[in-house]
């Protein structure tokens, strides 16, 4: 990484903090195409968290490219039980608490991803556990947190799908979750545009309905906030002594 | 409307009892069941007149109105929703 005003070693200082979760000691090295950031502002903070935030999607988007095709990518986010490994994916767009909810849900249950969630052919979960990025009072820039800095609880070490729920938070929504059942057609139907490269995978649509049909049905939630989920995460993938 | 229709290439067709989806390359399209089969049937070239007679042998003569104007609106349909296209065209 090249940060052109102040050099690199803030930007690698603050990435090494935000991705401890994804760092390992490797035996081997492999060299990608630098990312440059140029200071527009003169506001170092400012720089750095834009910086920040432009390396999370940068290295999401070639786990994308590198994954695509091997696993199936959902726009989703998930944790998995301590003990056990199950887990609970839950699938929904940008802006509907996926980050909230695995913040609040991570304090009990293994932080596996806020954002993108990779499942083998076995029901395999490959975390990703990236930074969270957390929305700012008043907008700008996210800022990119640490899951050790949160708090989060660590990923199982084979985590596996135990169910999927589709989140909505529409603005009208209020008091408890609504959670209802869907058939395999419509699950199918709404993790459809919360995939990544899905075409890329042998038999796509087979591998979704297989998903959609692991553990039950997968379930679509309309919720208002992420604290009113905590008791459904029990329900669904067991409560933590 | 005229002339022969034919399936545009997709990706992948999942088929359920309740109906069926289809995977494009750049979309996906959900087909009610009446929808798969005319998909199904235009994997070879048709004529409105041979998916209507298809189509009331599986499914019966529609309430209203003639079987023939029934299968040219729904072929219109799935034209427009990039499922089908016309046989020439591909």
């Amino acid at each position: 990484m090249r940060f052109s005003e102040l050099g690199s070693q803030p930007l690698v200082d603050a990435a090494t903090r935000a991705w401890s979760r994804c760092l390992g000691n490797l035996t081997a090295s492999r060299t990608a195409l630098p990312l440059d950031f140029r200071s527009q502002s003169g506001d170092t903070n400012l720089e750095l968290m834009l910086a920040m935030q432009a390396l999370t999607q940068e290295v999401t988007q070639r786990l994308i490219a590198t994954q695509m095709g091997r696993l199936l990518l959902l726009h989703a986010g998930a944790v998995s039980h301590p003990v056990t490994g199950q887990s609970l994916v839950f699938v929904a767009p940008g802006g509907t608490g996926k980050t909230t909810l695995g913040c609040v849900l991570g304090r009990t249950y293994g932080y596996l991803t806020d954002e993108t969630v990779g499942i083998d052919d076995d029901g395999r979960i490959w975390p990703y556990p990236k930074p969270l990025s957390l929305r700012m009072p008043g907008g700008g820039p996210k800022r990119e947190a640490s899951p050790d800095d949160l708090g989060l609880a660590g990923a199982h070490r084979a985590p596996t799908v135990k169910k999927v729920i589709v989140l909505s938070r529409p603005p009208s929504h209020s008091g408890p979750p609504v959670i209802q059942e869907l058939d395999t057609l419509d699950a199918v139907q709404q993790m459809l545009p919360e995939t990544s490269s899905l075409g890329k995978l042998p038999r796509p649509l087979a591998t979704l309905a297989a998903l959609a049909e692991q553990g039950g049905p997968v379930l679509h939630c309309s919720y208002a906030e992420a604290d009113d989920l905590v008791a459904l995460a029990g329900e669904l993938i067991g409560t933590v002594p | 409307m005229s002339g022969e229709y034919q399936q545009c290439e997709s990706v992948d067709h999942l088929v359920l009892a309740g109906g069926s989806i289809l995977l494009f390359d750049d979309h996906f399209t959900r087909l009610s069941p009446l929808g798969a089969y005319i998909f199904m049937r235009a994997e070879e070239p048709q004529t409105i007149d041979s998916l209507a007679a298809a189509l009331t042998a599986v499914f019966g003569a529609p309430t209203h109105g003639s079987t023939v104007e029934a299968t040219r609106v729904a072929v219109a349909s799935l034209v427009e929703q990039g499922v089908l296209q016309k046989a020439d065209d591909g």
